[in-house]
């Protein structure tokens, strides 16, 4: 293999991984503080990516801007989501949340195929150029995304050492003495659903000039998450960043090598690691639900 | 009590974010008013047996001529064929119905949403349609199972006119089945294609094919077309249907170093991403779509650039700039009044319905076994919206009836990031390249010695019985 | 758990239940029994979920071991010529071994590892059955050979109907005997408390894996009961939204019903989905929002609704929500909704 192939793969690898990371952390984020196993984030992914599609080339902003409006619009979307649904079930209990995620994530699924069809949106490259490094090229467009995806996991990073964010590690440790300190829970997950959605929105909008957006990205994307979650270690946020970029990197090599029996390697990891190493990667998981 | 309130008015916050969602799906689908008259019409033949749920729609004496489809809603191709069936008929029933022989018949089409590749909806769908609502004609499938429809056809005599992608609905053991839309032999396309890439300098081709059956096969057949007109075939790629990410696949491609890449039963988002991809690997050479809508291409050349295009060849499915024929031309107005935008992706494969309707006009008849006979000794082309579509016998199957068809096609090459009609691929071309492809020439000069040649409609053709 | 034994003193719906599904055949054509055959393997799917449940399991692989019953059944009889009948212990042996090779590393990691493990596992086994050659590719299998009893072909649909009613029956009876055994009180009992249940000694992983183990198995019943009336095989039939919609059925029906909750959640959204036959892009729409309504203003399913008067529900919506337990720190109510009878345990 060629040096050239190889950083191709890694960077491919890093990039897809980057997206992972975005969207598990996220999901690991609502299952740790809500103890909510929330099916409906990859749909968020996808809608992030056509609300940046919608702002991009529909109304022509910059895409800067079109970044922030999607981060906005999939913070509100999950509050609303919070106060409408999963607020609602959260008294019956995890089963019956995760269910309700469920409906929820199928109705906006095919809504979004009947809203915007089978058509494609695309939005055209924010950078077109090739990054040519001593015989190797690459896609500076994907070096954008990485670097995207690496300002928002630093901003996120800097978030849970702000106050609400301690509260909600607090939440996710152990809800009862959260409260007993005084921690509004309300509050706390409220806002863990705004930002678990919001990083969702960020990924959909970031990928989407490398990526075309189609209303079925969100389904797939939620299985990657839950394979990243399982290698990461359920409940663990560094763990999840951390395996999003080896699932990714693993992904992108085993292509190259089986092809379509990539999930195959993927599945021998998770097994793999799940037999040696039950905490995940870094073998720390937070508390999470039902044992 | 107060908590009572507050969880009252959560209640109808939940109730309005419902209503939304509704409202947003109901103003997606302007598809949806016209679904409306397929849905009262079958369910009124779910709650009744017999000819009597009709009456429902018309006037009850009125003889009714039912023509069913298995059509996947969950895809463009299963809706557009949905739209086109329902301005057939409404274009019989506006003219005030369709004479044959001398009663004149209503045309009222059944739909049997069947889901992509579902075995279990695929199976009640049929069984919907044949026991229930006893509809005598299934025209045009998309998404269905042809293996299951036919077991439920063939032992209740339905007259089946579809689409497949294997063999299964061609053998010599079946009585009622005629692939209409048959793509063993369409091996045409692929065949001027190769010849005008090898004209430009491409000496080895990748095929590049999602893991589908239409994949497996497809990759087969472009390999086997490929190898004929002269070119190398690389080993093909395949990747799972459902990527978005397609950088590893490109990255695959390109460390293959081919002169061509052709993408097999890849269209849509995938083909945007797989060419988006492909581009930022710094490889450039011939790329050959499978097929290609405008809208797609104006997407893709939103997102690569004209020159990375320049010059692609690729099948095309619209007959807008090509046809001449008043009747297709007539078919396209009513289409863009009717629904007011146009759409490509069900012209190629609403063929069926043309065969059908050229074999009652024919025989001044409704009688399956009278439309089989027509069918199975077929003659002659049948002008589909998209050329000529003809049946041929399957000889290599030892099925001596007509029961597989040779599609129109038309080739297009991108020049200016706009798609230029290039040429109609003959079906004389169509069929004579397929068995050339295959190498089955021995087994159909048999055939033909004893049967005779067969004749083809009146278009410039490439190929001749001589350059087997 | 007071609902539990209204449930179990009100038995006598049994019989005229019974009787109207073994008279059905004469009342329904030749389609509607089919849906009812379909229904009946829903039931299958779903009542392997449910079991799960009482370990306080939920399971995403159920599609994928229906679809290990039905390809071992198939391929044994498309490559090995084997009798139908012959190949039912063989598909049941390899659902039980190779989910015990799947479950030995998963059960003991707990629920979520459980789940999540499951839906990896579902999508890994599909891409075989479509990618390996063997198994007959994406398009599926070639046509299956028919099922025969001597020289009697069993395609008459309503010998298949009464098949299906028969694998039903025993289906509910093995579970009725084991809910009632000494093992179905130690699942209970990991159901309502997973700590107070291990530290009075109960084996929680061994008697877990057994309960998925003893699911897989009648999953495996329900995938060679479908090549009966299929054509052929093919994988996309045995998907990741198969196993979401049998999730559905449970909770439709009612997850404090072990027996009748799976029956009528599967009955009422297959209906519901084929009388839709001709929107079917409506579909997925109209049952999620059941399910969300479902959820929200009657958590027990459908019948739970009908069992509590009406009156009750609307004192529920609107009050005494007080009384179901708050926000959980554990899996909390489904698990101890579906334990019928804790008291027994001691």
């Amino acid at each position: 293999m060629t040096l050239q192939l190889f950083l191709q793969i890694l960077v491919n690898g890093l990039m897809i991984g980057a997206i992972y990371a975005l969207v598990a952390s996220g999901f690991t984020l609502i299952l740790g503080v809500l103890q909510v196993f929330n099916f409906a984030q990859g749909q968020f992914y996808m809608l992030g990516a056509f609300a940046t599609y919608a702002v991009a080339s529909v109304l022509g902003a910059p895409y800067v801007v079109a970044i922030l409006a999607a981060l906005a619009a999939m913070a509100l979307l999950g509050i609303l989501v919070y106060f409408s649904i999963i607020k609602w079930t959260l008294r019956y209990g995890f089963f019956h949340t995760m269910l309700a995620t469920v409906a929820f994530g199928t109705i906006v699924g095919q809504a979004a195929v009947l809203k915007f069809g089978y058509s494609t949106a695309v939005v055209a490259a924010v950078v077109d150029k090739t990054l040519a490094l001593g015989g190797v090229s690459l896609n500076s467009g994907k070096l954008l995304v990485l670097a995207g995806a690496l300002v928002v996991m630093g901003l996120l990073y800097w978030f849970m050492r702000t106050k609400i964010g301690v509260a909600m590690q607090a939440c996710a440790e152990n809800r009862e003495v959260a409260c007993l300190q005084g921690i509004n829970a309300g509050k706390v997950f409220w806002v863990t659903m705004a930002v678990g959605c919001a990083l969702c929105g960020v990924a959909g909008a970031l990928v989407v000039p490398v990526l075309s957006a189609s209303t079925n990205m969100g389904q797939l994307i939620f299985l990657k998450a839950i394979i990243v979650v399982l290698v990461g270690g359920t409940g663990s946020m560094a763990g999840a960043l951390l395996a999003a970029f080896l699932v990714g990197i693993v992904e992108s090599f085993a292509f190259q090598y089986v092809e379509s029996f990539a999930p195959l390697v993927i599945f021998a990891l998770v097994a793999i690691l799940i037999y040696f190493r039950p905490g995940g990667l870094l073998g720390k998981p937070l508390p999470i639900p039902g044992q | 009590m107060r908590l009572g309130k507050r969880r009252l008015g959560t209640l109808v916050l939940g109730v309005l974010f419902l209503a939304l969602i509704a409202g947003l799906v109901a103003c997606g689908g302007e598809k949806s008013t016209e679904s409306t008259t397929g849905t009262t019409q079958s369910s009124g033949g779910a709650g009744a047996t017999g000819t009597s749920a009709a009456g429902g729609s018309g006037s009850a004496d009125e003889p009714v001529l039912r023509v069913g489809a298995l059509l996947s809603l969950d895809s463009i191709q299963g809706v557009e064929m949905k739209k086109w069936l329902q301005l057939f008929a409404k274009l019989y029933n506006d003219a005030g119905g369709w004479k044959i022989g001398e009663t004149t018949y209503r045309v009222e089409p059944m739909f049997y949403d069947v889901g992509m590749w579902d075995a279990t909806k695929s199976r009640s769908a049929v069984e919907k349609a044949v026991l229930q609502d006893k509809v005598k004609y299934l025209v045009c499938n998309w998404g269905d199972i042809p293996a299951e429809t036919l077991s439920v056809t063939e032992p209740n005599k339905v007259l089946w006119l579809g689409l497949d992608f294997v063999d299964d609905s061609v053998k010599p053991t079946l009585n009622y089945a005629v692939r209409a839309q048959g793509l063993f032999f369409a091996q045409g396309l692929f065949y001027y294609i190769c010849q005008d890439y090898i004209k430009q300098g491409a000496k080895s081709v990748l095929v590049v094919c999602p893991d589908t059956q239409q994949g497996h096969v497809g990759a087969q057949l472009v390999g086997a077309t490929a190898t004929t007109a002269g070119m190398q075939v690389l080993d093909p790629i395949f990747f799972s249907a459902d990527t978005a990410d397609f950088s590893p696949i490109a990255t695959k491609i390109a460390s293959q170093k081919p002169d061509a890449v052709f993408f097999s039963y890849v269209a849509g988002a995938s083909l945007i991403n797989a060419i988006g991809a492909l581009k930022d690997t710094g490889w450039k050479g011939f790329i050959l779509p499978g097929e290609l809508d405008g809208e797609t291409l104006n997407n893709l050349v939103a997102k690569v650039g004209k020159e990375y295009v320049e010059g692609m060849e690729t099948g095309s499915y619209d007959p807008r700039p090509v046809e001449k024929d008043p009747q297709t031309l007539n078919y396209i107005d009513a289409y863009q009044q009717q629904y007011g935008d146009w759409h490509s992706e069900g012209c190629f494969w609403i063929g069926p319905w043309f065969i059908f309707e050229d074999a009652i006009n024919a025989t001044q008849s409704t009688d399956v076994d009278t439309l089989v006979a027509y069918l199975t000794s077929s003659k002659k082309g049948v002008r589909t919206l998209t050329g000529y579509s003809q049946l041929f016998a399957r000889p290599d199957l030892q099925n001596y009836k007509t029961v597989d068809s040779a599609p129109g096609h038309y080739i297009g090459v991108v020049r200016d990031g706009k798609f230029e009609y290039l040429e109609t691929i003959a079906c004389k071309d169509q069929y004579l390249s397929s068995i050339k492809v295959y190498g089955l020439k021995d087994v159909y000069q048999k055939y033909w010695d004893e049967y005779g040649y067969p004749e083809f409609p009146d278009q410039p053709a490439r190929l001749d019985f001589s350059d087997l | 758990m007071r609902r539990a034994m209204l449930f179990k003193s009100n038995k006598w719906w049994l019989i005229p239940a019974f009787l109207l599904a073994v008279a059905l055949p004469f009342f329904v054509g030749a389609y509607r029994l089919q849906i009812f055959i379909f229904v009946i393997t829903y039931s299958l799917l779903a009542l392997a979920f449910q079991l799960t449940m009482r370990v306080g399991l939920p399971r995403f692989d159920v599609a994928a071991w229906w679809g290990v019953g039905a390809y071992t059944s198939g391929m044994l009889m498309l490559k090995a010529n084997m009798s139908f009948w012959l190949t039912l212990p063989i598909s049941v042996l390899v659902s039980v071994v190779l989910g015990f090779a799947v479950f030995s590393v998963s059960v003991r990691r707990g629920m979520m590892v459980f789940m999540m493990f499951g839906m990896v596992f579902a999508l890994a086994l599909q891409q075989v059955f479509g990618s390996v050659k063997f198994f007959g590719g994406w398009g599926g299998t070639p046509q299956l050979p028919p099922v025969t009893i001597g020289s009697y072909v069993l395609n008459d649909k309503m010998w298949i109907y009464y098949l299906g009613m028969a694998l039903l029956i025993f289906n509910l009876g093995v579970y009725q005997l084991l809910y009632k055994s000494r093992i179905g009180r130690a699942w209970s009992a990991i159901g309502s408390g997973l700590r107070l249940a291990s530290s009075l000694g109960v084996n929680v992983v061994g008697y877990r894996l057994a309960n998925v183990l003893v699911g897989n198995a009648f999953l495996a019943l329900a995938g060679s009961f479908s090549v009966v009336y299929q054509a052929m095989i093919i994988p996309t039939t045995y998907g990741f939204q198969q196993s979401i919609y049998v999730m559905m059925y449970v909770v439709i029906g009612g997850l404090g019903f072990a027996m009748a909750g799976p029956i009528v959640g599967a009955l009422v959204l297959t209906l519901i989905s084929e009388s839709m036959r001709a929107a079917q892009q409506y579909q997925p729409i109209v049952t999620g929002v059941i399910t969300v309504l479902i959820i929200m203003f009657a958590p027990w399913g459908l019948l739970g609704v009908l069992r509590s008067r009406v009156v009750s529900v609307l004192q529920r919506l609107l009050s005494s929500r007080a009384a179901l337990p708050d926000i959980p720190s554990s899996l909390g109510s489904p698990a101890s909704v579906t334990a019928e009878e804790p008291g027994k345990d001691a």
